[in-house]
């Protein structure tokens, strides 16, 4: 029996969980909302989202099958087409991304998010270059950073088709402008240290050397990478902080391990540092607000929270762990 | 100068056709395939059945899911009684606590008995070893004209002398070789230039059944973990003392590098310099690339990786690098490289300039895009119809018998590859011509290949995770479509007598193909040490063109088409 209601208070629970990056608490959301309403589009298609999210765990063909199922029932859920897109290039297929985002566009109006739009565009520019076609791949690159200024993989294969084109200087441009968006965008700092150093910019290049070789040593992924010593985390996370002061996550991570290794205040230190130099990045708040929790200086949490709120009061509520709520100031 | 022959040419009709021939060289005592023509021409073909291998592996799996039982194992081709073809040696995994057989679950030699078929000699052999094996080398360490056998793996390696007598002597201990940590490549090669083969170990991660742990794979299943969950295990290079023994080197020979995991390794002059470099395939870190800077009698290698352009993948990502394979597959006459990865991330190919420095051209070359879902291990570049260029078989099987749960594109037995080059070094997959064998689902590992039949193409030797090894045969005989072939077995003098490390240029029809004699390859195998030349519609060889491990040119030829050629050091020109 249908249980529609049932299914869309699924659905939006699952959105939720999608929203805060928890896929597969979405993904059972998602799945109870089909067994509510087998003809729910919109559950198939979410579904479908959050199969490509957790990808790592190969699940592209389950992401597929969510996305052809949600077009079947509902013709015009054109996202489902961008959704189909995105998990063929997860195979490399080409052809069928291509015709996919193709649908997708045209078929795309004001009302679909001008991110995906912006991704459509992005990865119909990495088809093109892929297929020799430059000039091709960076008039949708062009138009793919104007609808999703923010992406980061945008500026970084506008700089691989500039590379390819034999423009160095503009695709160094494209990488740095990728880092900009992204600190820790590392094949952007692999491509760019290499380019540099072709250009004879040997400190620059070796600057992005090193800072690739730390990124691609404390890459984190679904599979368990991670530098476990908190030591060599401090270490490493201490260099790119030094390396590159504008990575406030570098920064972060950096008082995280000092504190793992009760060198708290150092890390103190450094996360008030951070909190001065990058006022509106939350996380930095929140952890000298648990650090100071932590030893006991109820005051200064309270200041830093206080900090927060006025920072960024749209912000505060929704950064802030319970443990700290009863700091923030009184409306 | 003569040395002792180790192939058909031993036989007493071979010598008595050599004395007919010019000196400098000598064709085998087969009769002339004619140029195109045989038996038909059906591809690869599996023949275990009729072949009489009977060979499971044994991961000792119990569903603990033990990190080393879905890694297993290799294999190898070599002629161990010099009777002129090809043996077949595989390796074995092991019992692991909880699997029901303790065992012993040892590695088998199968002596070929002629025909295809093979019948196993282990016992009386004595080389079963009871190593949970990784892979095997079949080099000749120490120079006694008979192949001996060397098999790594975890909690022990095993080093087999071959008494040559049909029977083998465990020489672990002894030699200097005995190590328990976890192997996961191997390669022999004289990296010194003093006229023995030195031994290079690449070590994967440290895992005891202390360290055993389990990773979920979201939702819920228990799965083997990644080898991130792991510390690398640094490997070793021996230096052959020339007297049985080895010397653990590693250090003040350069191999300083301490983060690598190391599952696949081959040696290749990438920088045509006139000695062997060591490529080091890691999986999940950065690849290493050791250029020798070796004098003769000192070992010294310099890490170059990143400079080289082989420590990541064109994003700068590391992959989970498995099988290796060197050749030139642009006619440029410099070593390009082949990497096998897990299945979504693709195969690598990096292009050589010519000075050692390569490039990622993996999906400018074509390789990305059909090697992308396949779990890529054992590889090896051939000729698969003999039109002079290389094209690659790549053999292909998943890590976890439940992977299709999660992806509908996975399997755990998957189908090999058969890639042709198009001339110019990009690659397309073969259609029907590839044959029956490719239909084939196999939990593929390691990728030996011999041509057992001595009719001008590459058989196959196929190693499975806790399934039956295969052999397959190419079929058809002569040439392909009217193209001919040539192929040239190397016999060297002193203590490593098939050559390995030569360099050997064939010109024909106006152009040059250049290959090395490797001494490990693939994934944790072994190959015919034969070295087999396409020639398209060219009637003969018209130069072969040797640089000898340590250095010294020769020539010979013109040599004829559409057979073997036994060159013997010391009886061609001087360029």
């Amino acid at each position: 029996m249908r249980d529609v209601e049932g299914a869309r208070a699924d659905l939006l629970r699952g959105q939720k969980h999608f929203a805060a990056g928890e896929m597969f608490e979405a993904r059972v959301a998602f799945e109870a909302a089909i067994a509510k309403d087998s003809g729910f589009a919109q559950a198939h298609f979410w579904r479908g989202r959050a199969c490509v999210v957790t990808s790592k765990e190969m699940s592209y063909s389950h992401a597929i099958e969510s996305f052809s199922r949600a077009l079947a029932l509902d013709p015009a859920l054109v996202e489902a087409h961008w959704g189909m897109g995105i998990a063929h290039m997860g195979y490399a297929d080409a052809d069928a991304a291509g015709r996919e985002f193709r649908a997708f566009l045209a078929g795309a109006t004001d009302r679909h998010a001008p991110e995906m739009r912006g991704e459509a565009e992005h990865f119909l520019g990495v088809l093109a270059r892929q297929q020799g076609d430059l000039d091709g791949a960076l008039a949708h690159f062009a138009r793919a950073q104007e609808l999703h200024p923010r992406f980061s993989d945008t500026p970084y294969e506008r700089g691989l088709a500039l590379e390819k084109a034999g423009r160095r200087e503009e695709a160094a441009a494209a990488f740095a402008a990728a880092i900009a968006i992204d600190a820790d965008h590392l094949p952007s700092h692999f491509r760019l240290s290499r380019l540099l150093r072709e250009l004879g910019r040997e400190e620059q290049a070796s600057r992005h050397e090193r800072i690739h070789r730390i990124l691609s040593l404390l890459s984190e992924d679904a599979t368990g990478r991670t530098v476990r010593a908190p030591e060599r985390r401090a270490e490493l996370f201490g260099e790119l902080a030094g390396l590159d002061p504008a990575n406030v996550r570098a920064r972060l991570e950096y008082a995280r391990a000092l504190v793992e290794l009760q060198r708290v205040d150092e890390a103190a230190l450094v996360l008030d540092e951070l909190v001065r130099a990058a006022p509106r990045f939350a996380p930095g708040y929140v952890a000298r607000a648990e650090l100071a929790l932590g030893m006991k200086d109820e005051r200064k949490a309270r200041e830093t929270v206080d900090a927060l709120a006025r920072a960024l009061p749209e912000l505060a509520v929704a950064s802030l762990p319970a443990s700290l709520h009863a700091f923030l100031p009184k409306r | 100068m003569t040395v002792t022959g180790r192939f058909r040419s031993d036989r007493p009709a071979t010598r008595l056709a050599w004395a007919l021939l010019a000196a400098s060289c000598a064709p085998d005592d087969r009769p002339p395939a004619a140029p195109g023509g045989g038996e038909a021409d059906r591809g690869f073909v599996d023949v275990t059945e009729r072949s009489g291998i009977r060979f499971r592996h044994v991961n000792g799996a119990s569903g603990r899911m033990y990190f080393i039982e879905t890694n297993g194992s290799g294999l190898g081709f070599f002629d161990y009684d010099r009777d002129g073809d090809l043996d077949l040696y595989l390796v074995q995994g092991g019992a692991l606590p909880g699997y029901p057989d303790p065992g012993p679950h040892t590695s088998r030699l199968w002596r070929n008995d002629g025909g295809l078929r093979f019948t196993d000699v282990t016992a009386q052999a004595g080389c079963g070893a009871t190593v949970y094996g990784t892979g095997c080398l079949l080099g000749d360490y120490d120079g006694d004209g008979w192949p001996d056998v060397f098999v790594y793996g975890w909690g022990s390696s095993a080093l087999y002398r071959n008494r040559g007598d049909g029977t083998f002597a465990d020489v672990t201990r002894a030699a200097g070789v005995a190590d328990s940590r976890y192997a996961g490549a191997a390669a022999w090669g004289d990296f010194d230039r003093d006229g023995d083969l030195d031994l290079f170990v690449g070590n994967y991660v440290k895992w005891t059944l202390d360290l055993h742990r389990t990773c979920a794979v979201p939702p819920a299943e228990q799965s083997y973990c990644h080898p991130d969950v792991f510390d690398p295990e640094p490997g070793i290079l021996y230096r052959n003392d020339g007297d049985g023994t080895f010397t653990d080197v590693t250090f003040q020979a350069g191999i300083v590098r301490r983060d690598g995991k190391a599952f696949g390794a081959i040696a290749s002059d990438v920088d045509d310099d006139g000695d062997l470099d060591l490529f080091v395939a890691n999986d999940s870190t950065p690849n290493f690339l050791y250029r020798n800077d070796s004098t003769p009698g000192e070992l010294l290698f310099v890490d170059v990786s990143d400079a080289a352009g082989v420590s990541y993948d064109s994003n700068g990502r590391t992959q989970a690098c498995m099988g290796v394979d060197f050749a030139d597959i642009d006619g440029d006459l410099d070593s390009d490289l082949v990497v096998t990865n897990l299945a979504m991330e693709p195969n690598a190919l990096y292009v050589n300039d010519g000075r050692g420095v390569f490039s990622d051209e993996s999906h400018e070359r074509a390789l990305a895009r059909v090697s992308l879902i396949d779990f890529g291990w054992g590889v090896r570049f051939l000729d698969f119809d003999c039109d002079g260029d290389d094209d690659l078989v790549v053999l292909n099987g998943h890590l976890h018998a439940g992977v299709v749960r999660h992806d509908a594109s996975q399997k755990y037995a998957q189908r090999a590859r058969l890639l042709l080059n198009d001339g110019r070094g990009r690659f397309a997959p073969a259609g029907a011509e590839a044959g029956s064998y490719f239909d084939e689902f196999v939990v593929g590992r390691g990728l030996a290949t011999a041509d057992l039949d001595d009719d001008g193409d590459l058989d196959l030797a196929v190693s499975t995770n806790a399934h039956e090894a295969r052999l397959v045969e190419r079929t058809g005989r002569g040439g392909r479509g009217g193209n001919r072939w040539i192929g040239l077995a190397l016999a060297s003098s002193g203590r490593n007598p098939d050559a390995i490390g030569a360099r050997v240029d064939v010109v024909a029809g106006g152009r040059t193909q250049r290959r090395e004699l490797r001494g490990g390859a693939s994934w944790a195998s072994w190959h015919d040490l034969r070295l087999l030349y396409g020639l398209g519609p060219a009637a003969q060889a018209d130069l072969v063109r040797i640089r000898w491990p340590r250095g010294e040119l020769e020539e010979f030829g013109p040599l004829e088409a559409d057979r073997y050629h036994r060159l013997v050091k010391g009886q061609g020109r001087r360029p």
